[in-house]
């Protein structure tokens, strides 16, 4: 919790002295009417109300949750007779991972949320991205579907131990970092969605946490 | 904090080999074949979400051709159902030469290769990295993968080399038992993506036993000599160091049976062919200039191709071996892994008064005849594995395992010298009346009566052990340089009738093509002392003395009396004592000529006490000669 509200901190810091193009304004996880996507909100002039709500949140989950999450009570796990992880399934849970999915499992509308503005419900508009109900559409990269039995694997420990017994990953420098320069975050010692993605960061594309050029990312923690 | 260390941040250096290596298709990577602007690496294969297949989470398009697998006759496994497996398939998606090398599931990453790639950005057939060949599909002559059950045995082949923890689970052979698509330089020699070090082949020995090849190896193991320019496929300069490869090629072999790098004796060849030829050894024993199979007479090495199908024996350990009909007939070989163990053969000739396996032909696998009546032919055998006679491995093919019956000894088939092959375990059945000592000593020879053996003064000084010293067959029959540094040794190929080696040459005629007489060795004609076959070891007439009194007597040594009037052609073994045939006897152990005497005159011999114990008593000549006697002759 601590980190989280350090986090927003930092955030509402570096929002103010960045431009706004590296933010998650104008963006594509920006659903409201100054958003990035072709199914803008026609009426929702918020930004963050999409994902949070400073108070009284009717979503049961950090931080400061208001998008409803997913009821999918099981996604699977990716498996590999070569993986030394073991990754746990996050179905029904309300981990970090889970806020991601409670749109990107393609289950739940982007505009289903707890608290609302005194209109009710933001009006999606037409678009490419969202379908008629204003879930992500099917057979867009962004709807990971149900299954994440394709998906590189989440919610697993990522420790010294993991890295010796695989023989290809680099030691964690910590709980919280995989590596020393404080790129890619670790969740109590865990991977989830949030290690590569930076949900309010667009800069790289994908909101990936940074360039992946020459894979730099990937390598960060693959040594291959 | 965390802006604090955003400002300080260096990008690691990228650790991992895979950014260095070819599998680097992005625009950063060093090899031939890479992106025109793609920046990332790992994109090639995988992708983090929605990959397909899942494990390990692929993009790559996949190839949908069937292909044609690895067969052997000694090949025992089954294949898997799915073949190749998805793991393999997935190397199969580039190195068929079927998919585009940026052909994802987002789109086409532009490519350039130049002759690397065809027009569609897939690996051009030819290039090391197309191993599905011109059609895409031939694994022929690749390394089998996917192999199923039943499979090999744990006397050929380690359980654990294929069957390894990997961790969770127990793969079998496919591509990355071999290869580590992340890793070139594993192997800094070699590179090829390979998992591990195969200096000396420790890759392929982790998985394949060899006899010998561990406990009593062959000069190939230890050999430093240096490969020779354009054969070594790996990055390996010696013998040793090549180990498997110097003969076996894992891609694309040459040869696909036992993936030999080239046809059967061209894999030997591209060594054995003296230093003059550009090869390894000193000594030629190939087809090219100064080699024994340019000669007139050889063994059919160069002009079987294909015939060579030996298949496992039992126990399984031992050497494969060849069934009967498959060195018969018109398969009649002589393959070098006919008569030599590649995996085991050493480098040393045999000595005198001998016939144990030489060093040249350790680890060949032999056939011992069965002992018979005197002058039948032997159909039955035992299996020797290894040999550890050298007549042995001459069994093999010059018996009735490699001929059929012949019951008079003489076979329909006409050998390169122009006569009819012989039954050589016929001939040197220790039954017989006579032999040249290749199985026995003469004292052992069962069917002889005393004085088996011949006087010490009728042989030359080296056979001095006479009556229990042995022979080769390798001590008539060879090279005709038989001295020489520059051709190999043993009978591979002569420009002599017979492949006869020692000084002298000439049998049954000289080299005028004259039949041999005790006139010769009288009067001192023909180069007799220096060109006629027999003085090698037997000295006939030396400081004015005969050797018995048989040839001392005048009347036996006119210019129209010859050695074959008395004396069978083939010198092998007889019926009779003394190697001596009779007018009833076939060609070509009978000259049969037009003269009279140009053939086989005498109808009985009966061997005398010792050499100058001969009268006319023992041996009747058509009834002529000596008259009608009244001895126990000789069948």
């Amino acid at each position: 919790m601590l980190r989280n509200i350090l986090a927003l901190f930092v955030l509402v810091t570096m929002a103010a002295t960045v431009s706004l193009a590296q933010t998650i304004v104008g963006s594509k996880h920006d659903l409201s009417t100054g958003g990035g996507i072709t199914n803008k909100s026609t009426n929702e002039t918020q930004v963050c109300i999409f994902c949070h709500t400073p108070h009284q949140t009717t979503v049961t989950a950090t931080p400061l949750w208001n998008k409803v999450l997913s009821s999918q009570a099981s996604y699977g796990v990716y498996a590999s007779s070569s993986m030394n992880a073991t990754p746990a399934d996050i179905g029904g849970g309300t981990g970090t991972s889970n806020l991601c999915m409670s749109c990107h499992d393609g289950t739940v509308a982007v505009n289903n949320l707890g608290n609302k503005s005194t209109f009710g419900v933001p009006t999606m508009g037409s678009g490419v991205e969202l379908d008629a109900t204003g879930k992500i559409a099917a057979g867009r990269d962004a709807n990971l579907g149900t299954s994440l039995t394709n998906d590189h694997p989440i919610n697993f420990d990522y420790d010294a131990t993991l890295a010796t017994n695989d023989g290809g990953l680099v030691t964690p420098v910590s709980t919280a970092w995989v590596d020393a320069a404080h790129t890619i975050p670790l969740y109590g010692a865990k991977v989830q969605c949030a290690s590569c993605h930076d949900a309010h960061k667009s800069t790289h594309g994908s909101f990936m946490r940074k360039s992946n050029a020459a894979s730099a990312l990937c390598v960060t923690c693959h040594t291959k | 904090m965390s802006v604090l260390l955003c400002l300080t941040y260096t990008p690691m250096p990228l650790h991992a080999q895979v950014a260095q290596s070819k599998h680097n298709l992005s625009v950063s990577g060093s090899g031939t074949i890479r992106a025109t602007t793609e920046q990332e690496i790992c994109k090639f294969c995988h992708i983090p979400h929605k990959a397909s297949p899942s494990v390990p989470l692929w993009d790559h398009t996949m190839s949908s051709v069937s292909y044609s697998r690895y067969t052997s006759s000694t090949f025992t496994s089954t294949y898997k159902t799915q073949y190749p497996s998805s793991s393999s398939k997935l190397c199969l998606s580039c190195h068929d030469g079927t998919i585009a090398i940026g052909s994802i599931s987002t789109g086409q990453i532009t490519i350039s290769g130049g002759a690397s790639l065809d027009p569609d950005q897939s690996l051009a057939a030819g290039t090391t990295s197309n191993i599905g060949g011109a059609t895409s599909t031939n694994l022929t002559d690749d390394h089998p993968i996917s192999i199923g059950t039943p499979h090999f045995s744990a006397a050929q082949y380690n359980c654990s080399g294929c069957h390894y923890p990997r961790p969770n689970n127990i793969v079998q052979v496919e591509c990355v038992r071999c290869h580590d698509p992340h890793s070139e330089s594993k192997d800094g020699a070699t590179k090829k993506f390979l998992s591990q070090s195969n200096q000396s082949s420790a890759l392929c020995r982790t998985c394949h036993k060899k006899t010998y090849w561990a406990t009593n190896p062959s000069i190939h193991q230890s050999s430093t000599k240096t490969t020779p320019t354009g054969w070594s496929h790996n990055g390996y300069a010696t013998v040793a160091t090549n180990g498997c490869e110097s003969c076996h090629k894992p891609h694309t072999a040459g040869s696909a049976t036992r993936l030999l790098k080239a046809v059967e004796q061209n894999t030997c060849d591209g060594c054995h062919k003296g230093t003059t030829n550009a090869g390894v050894t000193e000594k030629n024993v190939s087809s090219e200039s100064g080699g024994p199979f340019a000669k007139t007479y050889r063994h059919p090495t160069y002009t079987m191709d294909t015939k060579h199908n030996p298949v496992n024996a039992s126990p399984i350990t031992s050497s494969p071996t060849e069934i009967s009909t498959d060195v018969s007939g018109s398969n009649r070989h002589a393959e070098c892994p006919d008569c030599h163990n590649p995996h085991g053969a050493k480098s040393g000739l045999h000595a005198v008064k001998s016939n144990s396996l030489s060093n040249a032909l350790s680890g060949v696998w032999g056939l011992e005849p069965t002992a018979v009546a005197s002058w039948t032919q032997p159909n039955g055998f035992t299996r020797i594995d290894p040999a550890t006679k050298e007549y042995q491995v001459c069994m093999k093919c010059h018996s009735y395992y490699g001929l059929g019956s012949a019951p008079t000894g003489v076979t329909t088939i006409i050998g390169p010298s122009g006569t009819n092959i012989t039954d050589q375990a016929m001939e040197y059945n220790i039954n017989n009346y006579s032999a040249h000592p290749v199985k026995v000593g003469a004292n052992s020879q069962t069917g002889s009566y005393a004085p088996k053996a011949l006087a010490s003064a009728q042989m030359t000084s080296v056979w001095n052990t006479v009556g229990t010293q042995t022979m080769y067959c390798s001590d008539c029959h060879g090279n005709d340089q038989a001295t020489s540094t520059t051709v190999a040794q043993g009978p591979h190929g002569s420009n002599y009738k017979y492949m006869l080696t020692g000084t002298a040459k000439y049998w049954p005629t000289n080299a005028s093509g004259t039949l041999w007489s005790l006139n010769d060795m009288r009067s001192n004609l023909n180069s007799w002392s220096t060109n006629l076959f027999c003085v090698n070891c037997h000295p006939l007439h030396s400081g004015g003395q005969w050797k018995n009194n048989v040839h001392e007597r005048d009347d036996h040594q006119g210019s129209n009396i010859y050695c074959i009037t008395c004396h069978v052609v083939v010198p092998h073994g007889t019926k009779r004592s003394r190697l001596i045939g009779y007018a009833t006897d076939p060609s070509p152990y009978n000259y049969n000529g037009g003269a009279t005497y140009a053939k086989l005159a005498v109808s009985g011999f009966r061997k005398a006490s010792g050499p100058f114990d001969y009268s006319e008593n023992n041996c009747t000549f058509n009834s002529v000669c000596h008259g009608n006697q009244s001895n126990t002759f000789d069948p």
